[in-house]
């Protein structure tokens, strides 16, 4: 049985949806024991993208987080033009959807330093740690602080292995 | 030999013994000697004001480096080095559940304390 965030990685890329997974996740993939509770994905902003995206995430029938109830929520290809990042959730879950992010810039500014690895049987673009340890210290909140010596660690740890 | 300046502490057996080499069992241990003293940390004992308070980091981490150094477990993390990424997403799916479910009780927990106060106010 896959979780969540295997879940959503696997419907993005059977629709070959341009994306990066960024956030405590790609550290976690990397190999950094951090716990964190919600996935964070960059995508990339092109209309054929955000399509493509909308598309595949229909299933799981997202909504922003914190929408009042009773408020209409729609989440499509028109809703993510006018935005940028975005915090969703579904069943019981959270995503966030990031056009851009501190310091490092949005798809294509992190894309070519991007690293590719198997997850759930597909390959699957994860930000690199040092752009995950600028964000988060250009970020600067006490959570994104607290995991830099262990991010830090892990990335030196790579780096004798020649991982990184 | 004047017995009255013999040496108090008797010379081991062996030291009489022609088949072995004194002065090389000397050069090795004298070899040593030399390395410890040439240690950093070194002070013979005699120059107390001379010795700093060292932290773990700063001493050799093949030693001294029991995983834990500050925040950081390096035993974990190269546990984690060794599984594949599913194998590390999975492994944090547990985790993740796990704080998710204690966050939910705690808030549920201070949901409680505050209602009765509601209540009363």
């Amino acid at each position: 049985v896959q979780n969540f965030p295997e879940r959503v990685v696997s419907a993005l890329s059977s629709s070959k949806v341009e994306f990066i997974v960024v956030g405590g996740v790609s550290a976690v993939l990397q190999g950094a024991p951090i716990v964190t509770r919600d996935l964070d994905l960059c995508y990339r902003r092109t209309s054929d993208n955000l399509r493509r995206l909308a598309e595949a995430l229909a299933p799981f029938e997202l909504r922003l987080r914190g929408l009042p109830e009773g408020v209409p929520n729609v989440f499509d290809e028109r809703s993510l033009q006018f935005g940028m990042n975005f915090t969703l959730e579904a069943e019981d879950e959270s995503l966030d959807l990031l056009g851009e992010m501190s310091a490092i810039g949005g798809y294509e500014a992190i894309v070519g330093r991007a690293i590719e690895m198997e997850v759930a049987g597909h390959t699957v673009k994860v930000l690199a740690l040092p752009d995950l340890i600028r964000t988060k210290r250009a970020a600067g909140r006490p959570k994104d602080l607290a995991v830099l010596p262990v991010l830090e660690a892990t990335l030196q740890m790579l780096q004798d292995k020649g991982g990184a | 030999m004047n017995r009255a300046y013999a040496s108090p502490v008797a010379e081991p057996d062996h030291l009489a013994d022609p088949q072995v080499d004194h002065a090389d069992a000397r050069r090795r241990r004298s070899v040593s000697l030399v390395s410890l003293m040439n240690h950093p940390g070194y002070n013979a004992g005699m120059k107390g004001e001379t010795i700093s308070p060292r932290t773990p980091a700063e001493l050799n981490p093949s030693l001294f480096d029991l995983g834990h150094q500050g925040d950081v477990d390096r035993t974990q993390i190269a546990q984690h080095l060794r599984l594949t990424p599913t194998e590390r997403l999975r492994h944090h799916e547990s985790w993740r559940l796990f704080v998710k479910e204690a966050v939910r009780r705690a808030e549920f927990s201070r949901t409680s304390r505050q209602r009765p106060e509601q209540q009363q106010g």
